[in-house]
């Protein structure tokens, strides 16, 4: 092989290389962006014992962590530091669940009984799930050779639901109902040194609001408890949106928003307009994790932007002599109304401040913000934002129009 | 050799940068709106200025073109007078604005309120003009108190002489 055709292998191998390399990185970063629930990390765990421990590789920030901790007794349990409470019963048997959004790092679980007997414990980590999840939960009790995880019923079409049950027997296990996917399946058979029992975990990914259970269907009967948690998830595709809705909610094109008709006048006057009105309503939808985000409005074409009727124009962002030398534009964003759809509040969202443009100082007024509090898979509708247009003295008549860009962005 | 090894690392830049762009979900949402506002041509209001020498001086926007006055002849129109000789008049005003040729008409007629005119009047504009007319307001000249004023003059002039 001459050293010609060697370059051209050498050529074509690296384009290979790097093109396969692309792809693979592609995929990563399209898993990673991908935000229906995913089981990142799970363990379990089980011994005649008061206190169980799982130990996993370090959780990753704003994942969902649960720990469900079983006991064949009448036992109460200690809720984990960081944990918040999804459901907790005692009786016989007795579990509970527990939940917390991972601060990142996490690796150590611990279950804390108040009898110490047979225990069993199970941890899973989650992706893809709200920071704040809006936890619903079911349970049921039984003597029987199947258990239920009772029922829940979602509030939101996207969840996770967990169930879990213990069985104070051993028994074989041919599956769970409704389309649930096992995920821990243990126990003791033998009975000894504590007596026999098993405990198991399943979970189903939904995107369809509504009443879910699931049952393990077993061989042998014994006393069981079961319990379900619904968890929020986020959407495949989730979307910090932006548009204008009419009165029914239905998206409508951004419209020629008109102020009032004015006369041409011996001195400069104002002319008093209206942003969003009941069937011209902007709306921001936010389906990410991220609460923050922040909407604006500019001129489509900057700074040098003019109201222009073709022929004569005027400015929207001179502030000399209060507007009047040539014009400027005012928004009183902080006079608006801003309006949650039902279930979401407007916690942590708030109007912006009243602003005139000036070029160069003020070249983008801010309508509206979220902090770090808002409510995410939310949306707010936005009316009623007073506009104010100084037009100079004079002016020629005309149909004038000045473009203008509304803007979210994710904070 | 290096040109062949640049085409690769480009292929690769192209097709890692499609795939944020195509796969990470957008931060940033942006949609398009106009504003739009009509400004109308001027009422063709004009101002009338009496220079008390038995002319009247129609003031009216440029906008308005060409202006057929009202018939002087008419009883009574709003007379707004002045002392400000039409051309120092004319400098005062805005550029956009003309001054009718003067029409003769008897000044003896008081200002008379009620009276329906042919136009609308100035004062629905907000105009400054008017104003200004109105801090120019001095008594009217009267020629017959000049006569006599001169004829005094005159004589005192001959006494003085003969004197």
């Amino acid at each position: 092989m001459n050293d010609y055709r060697l370059r051209i292998v050498i050529h074509r191998t690296l384009t290979l290389s790097v093109f396969i390399i692309a792809l693979l990185l592609s995929f990563l970063t399209s898993s990673q962006a991908s935000a229906a629930p995913t089981l990142v990390r799970q363990g379990s765990n089980f011994a005649v014992t008061n206190n169980l421990n799982i130990t996993l590789t370090g959780a990753t920030t704003d994942n969902l962590l649960v720990i469900i901790c079983s006991s064949g007794a009448n036992s109460t349990f200690s809720t984990p530091s960081g944990f918040q409470t999804a459901i907790n019963q005692s009786g016989i048997p007795s579990q509970a669940i527990f939940y917390k959004i991972a601060t990142g790092g996490e690796t150590s679980y611990t279950c804390t009984f108040s009898a110490n007997t047979n225990s069993a414990m199970q941890v899973y980590e989650y992706s893809g799930i709200y920071r704040t999840p809006m936890v619903l939960t079911g349970s049921a009790t039984g003597n029987s050779t199947s258990p239920s995880s009772g029922s829940t019923t979602t509030a939101y079409p996207n969840a996770l639901l967990l169930a879990s049950f213990i069985l104070n027997t051993g028994s074989s296990f041919t599956g769970w109902s409704n389309s649930f996917s096992q995920l821990v399946l243990n126990g003791v058979t033998n009975g000894n040194p504590g007596g026999r029992y098993m405990f198991g975990g399943a979970d189903l990914k939904v995107t369809v609001a509504g009443t879910y259970s699931t049952v393990a269907s077993g061989s042998t009967a014994s006393d069981w408890r079961g319990q379900i948690a619904s968890f929020k998830a986020i959407p495949t595709n989730p979307q910090l949106g932006l548009g204008f809705v009419d009165g029914s909610g239905a998206s409508i094109p951004p419209p020629t928003i008109s102020l009032p008709t004015q006369t041409t006048g011996f001195n400069c006057q104002a002319s008093n307009g209206t942003l969003g009105t009941s069937s011209q309503r902007i709306r921001v939808t936010n389906t990410t994790n991220t609460p923050a985000w922040s909407l604006g409005i500019a001129a489509t074409n900057g700074v040098s932007s003019t109201w222009s009727d073709g022929s004569s124009t005027y400015t929207y962002n001179n502030p000399a002599n209060a507007g009047c030398t040539s014009g400027q534009l005012s928004i009183n964003a902080a006079s608006g109304t801003i309006t949650p759809t039902a279930g979401c509040t407007n916690t942590g969202v708030s109007l912006g401040s009243n602003s005139a443009y000036s070029s160069g100082v003020v070249n983008s007024i801010t309508l509206a913000s979220a902090s770090g509090l808002a409510a995410v898979d939310c949306v707010w509708d936005i009316t009623d934002i007073p506009l104010i247009q100084q037009i100079p003295a004079e002016q020629s008549p005309g149909t004038y129009s000045l473009p203008l860009t509304l803007t979210v962005v994710a904070n | 050799m290096k040109l062949n090894l640049l085409k690769p690392i480009a292929v690769f830049m192209i097709i890692f940068t499609s795939s944020f762009v195509l796969l990470f979900p957008s931060s940033t949402k942006a949609i398009s709106g106009t504003l739009r506002q009509q400004i109308l041509p001027l009422n063709c209001v004009f101002q009338t200025i009496n220079v008390g020498t038995g002319l009247l001086y129609y003031v009216t926007p440029e906008e308005c073109g060409v202006i057929v006055p009202p018939n002087p002849a008419q009883p009574n129109p709003d007379i707004t007078q002045g002392t400000t000789p039409p051309a120092q008049q004319n400098e005062q005003l805005p550029a956009p604005f003309r001054i009718l040729s003067p029409y003769n008409i008897s000044t003896q007629n008081r200002i008379t309120t009620g009276y329906t005119y042919p136009w609308q009047p100035l004062a629905n504009a907000g105009s400054a003009i008017i104003q200004e007319a109105k801090q120019s307001d001095s008594p009217p000249n009267s020629p017959p108190v000049a006569g006599i004023l001169a004829v005094a003059a005159i004589l005192l002039i001959i006494i003085i002489i003969i004197l």
